[in-house]
């Protein structure tokens, strides 16, 4: 209770109250519940639906899109490769691999 | 937790094995925490929006709320704040929502079906319905929902000094109110 706490209009505020026992509002405060929960599992089985579907339909693209990265990656391994194979591209990666390690050695070693 | 059977057990049960059923779902251990806290939120509810439906839409919309949230709550102890922090939200929420109409002094108040007698119901709702909404919210949470001023502050996310001054000039505010309807 506060220091400057009104006891009469305390007193008047508990006379005010009402006692409420309907079933009525129980009944309606459930039903609106229950009404909730299932639209919510509508909702859910509707968007499983809807995704399923959407993946049905762009799975072409999606294969072909797979396909097509991994193309793309066979060429610049491939690429990489042949280039590291000739002494200017095998001399050129270890140049720039140890200025990486010298650059980031006090996060790799010194902590 | 072992489960009730009947309605009558549920009836009987303490609120705190109520709030625990209720929190694995049990559905009738709910109904009867309706039941029994239905006075208490619906009450709040008329002294901030004067409007029968609305205050039982209001109070159906904080079950609602507490049903989907009561899971989470980690004690019964904590139960009876954290409904007033719904019943709270759920008023601000819909209040901003869908720009509720505050009951203002041109509507005529509503007659209770309580013991005390119909004038003083209106006195006091009429009385409410004259100070503004924050500061009704502040004087109702004090006085019917009887929380501190800090627990009011935490609530309505309102800083503690605001909160003081809003109760402070609410019940003058109220003091005055009443007083021009006994001599009125």
């Amino acid at each position: 209770m506060q220091p400057e706490h009104d006891s009469q209009l305390q007193a008047l505020f508990a006379k005010s109250a009402q006692e409420f026992r309907d079933e009525a509002f129980v009944t309606a405060a459930t039903r609106r519940i229950e009404s909730r929960e299932r639209r919510l599992v509508i909702a859910r089985g509707t968007l499983w639906v809807v995704g399923l579907a959407g993946l049905a339909l762009i799975s072409p693209f999606l294969t072909e899109g797979v396909s097509l990265l991994s193309d793309g990656l066979d060429l610049a391994f491939s690429s990489t490769n042949r280039v590291l194979y000739t002494p200017i591209g095998a001399g050129c990666a270890i140049v720039l691999s140890v200025t990486l390690l010298l650059l980031n050695r006090k996060r790799i070693w010194l902590k | 937790m072992r489960r009730f059977a009947s309605a009558a057990e549920h009836g009987n049960a303490a609120e705190a094995t109520l709030i625990t059923l209720a929190a694995t779902g049990d559905k009738r251990a709910f109904e009867e925490i309706v039941r029994r806290r239905q006075s208490q939120v619906r009450n709040f509810m008329y002294y901030l929006c004067r409007n029968a439906t609305e205050r039982d839409d209001l109070a159906q919309q904080v079950f609602l709320t507490l049903w989907r949230s009561i899971g989470s709550l980690r004690s019964a102890d904590a139960f009876d704040g954290w409904l007033k922090r719904i019943m709270v939200t759920t008023w601000q929420q819909l209040g901003r929502r869908t720009r509720l109409k505050l009951a203002d002094e041109s509507e005529l108040p509503e007659v209770g079906t309580s013991a005390e007698s119909p004038s003083q119901r209106l006195d006091l709702n009429a009385a409410l319905a004259l100070i503004p909404p924050q500061v009704r919210l502040c004087v109702v949470l004090a006085y019917d929902g009887g929380m501190t001023h800090e627990e009011i502050a935490a609530a309505t996310e309102t800083p503690l000094g605001t909160v003081k001054s809003h109760i402070l000039r609410g019940s003058a505010r109220l003091r005055e109110l009443l007083a021009d309807y006994r001599h009125g």
